[in-house]
């Protein structure tokens, strides 16, 4: 599977989103690794009949689709959102609580 | 003893920003002490540990991988909630081994979290922590009324009605002039003070393997059990008579020695343990004759015990029910 982010770097902008609330590019980032799962899940699925390979091919073919899209959608959030693209790293204006404690 | 306490709450997290997410939205747990921490590496981490009861590890992709300190955690507070937050995905697979087989992790939360579910969780989990905190508090104080030697016995299927028989050292204490106390302070006053006095005696009692059978009034009976049990009760008395307590409230103690009838009194709905016998009636007349801040004893009670206080024999010979021959006694001034 060709990819824009390494999962290193989906878990690296997760990390940055603890919470549900103010989350956007995180949630985005864990629907791609779900798909990931999906692809790698199927991809070792046995195939016994003619059914079984047409439906393994037609979700690895979907999954790929909707990680291409999702790809593109996470890279336009953080690009929107102004993150540093270099070390993908959320910009100070969008943390939603003090650092100082 | 230590009442249960506030529990001590730890959270690990190698990011300032989601460190101080988390210490905000956790400040609602109630009776808890929040400590936030960097990282767990470099840090004198039995110290930390000591009082935790709550460990909440946000693992961020980057970090130093936390399974030697996650198995630590445990190894060393094996009643601890230990929560981890970690990203789907490779960090969540490396984490999950940790909590389905080795049970170092309580609870594995996956990012973005919603918070309130944490907090209710962690409330949840706490509240439960704290009722146990609770019930082993009590079991202890409990315990602290059970005796420790072959008495154990007769506790484990107390039967009302049966009874043994035991060498025994028997030791009563009663405040001298109790009545004119009453008389100069108020009830409420005069019954804290009797607590207190009370409570010092017995908690000196259980220190030399004593064991406090009941109060009687304005003092306690308690037995010593085993080889050095004369030893023990004097040296208990000679601890009670030299307590803060006894100087500001003057107690007389009584001590004899020898075979006791125990056993468990009442019904099955209530029942105390109790002893009976020649020389329980032996010592509660050497309490009654013993001055304020004076220990008499028998002279048997004397020899067996060894005791390096200085003792004189008692001018006035004793005659007991229960015994043919009047009972040579010592008297020790402390």
């Amino acid at each position: 599977m060709k990819s824009q982010f390494s999962d290193q770097q989906l878990s690296h902008i997760i990390d940055q989103s603890l919470i549900y609330q103010c989350a956007c590019p995180a949630q985005v980032a864990k629907h791609l690794i779900g798909l990931r799962d999906l692809y790698e899940y199927q991809q070792n699925c046995i195939n016994q009949t003619a059914t079984d390979k047409a439906v393994h091919q037609r979700i690895a073919a979907d999954t790929l689709r909707a990680h291409v899209a999702l790809e593109e959608c996470l890279y336009e959030v953080l690009f929107l959102e102004e993150w540093d693209m270099a070390t993908l790293t959320m910009p100070a204006s969008l943390q939603k609580t003090p650092r100082n404690f | 003893m230590d009442t249960p306490s506030n529990l001590d709450v730890l959270i690990f997290d190698s990011s300032a920003y989601t460190r101080s997410l988390l210490l905000e939205r956790l400040a609602c747990l109630a009776d808890c002490s929040i400590h936030a921490y960097e990282a767990w590496v470099d840090k004198p981490l039995d110290q930390l540990l000591a009082n935790a009861s709550v460990v909440i590890l946000n693992h961020h992709v980057n970090d130093t991988p936390p399974f030697d300190f996650l198995q630590h955690i445990k190894r060393a507070l094996p009643d601890s909630l230990v929560v981890v937050i970690s990203s789907p995905g490779a960090p969540h697979r490396a984490l999950e081994a940790l909590h389905t087989q080795q049970s170092c992790i309580d609870r594995l939360f996956d990012k973005p979290i919603d918070l309130e579910q944490l907090s209710a969780f962690l409330s949840e989990r706490i509240a439960a922590q704290r009722q146990q905190k609770k019930l082993n508090y009590e079991h202890l104080n409990l315990l602290r009324f059970l005796p420790t030697g072959a008495l154990r016995r007769i506790f484990a299927q107390p039967t009302p009605g049966s009874a043994e028989l035991f060498d025994m050292t028997v030791m009563f204490t009663d405040i001298r002039d109790s009545t004119q106390l009453i008389v100069r302070e108020s009830a409420r006053a005069y019954f804290a003070n009797l607590n207190r006095v009370l409570a010092s005696q017995a908690e000196l009692i259980r220190r030399y393997d004593g064991m406090v059978v009941k109060t009687t009034g304005d003092g306690l009976l308690a037995v010593f059990e085993g080889a050095a049990r004369c030893h023990l009760a004097l040296k208990c008395a000679s601890a009670i008579q030299q307590s803060v307590e006894a100087k500001s409230t003057p107690v007389g103690i009584g001590i004899s020695d020898g075979l006791v009838l125990t056993g468990i009194l009442g019904t099955a709905e209530h029942f105390h343990f109790d002893v009976i016998g020649a020389h329980v009636h032996l010592a509660a007349r050497l309490c009654s004759k013993a001055a304020g801040g004076e220990i008499l004893a028998t002279q048997d009670v004397a020899s067996k015990a060894r005791f390096i206080f200085e003792s004189h024999p008692l001018q006035d010979a004793l005659t007991v029910r229960g015994f043919n021959e009047t009972v040579p006694c010592i008297h020790i001034t402390i």
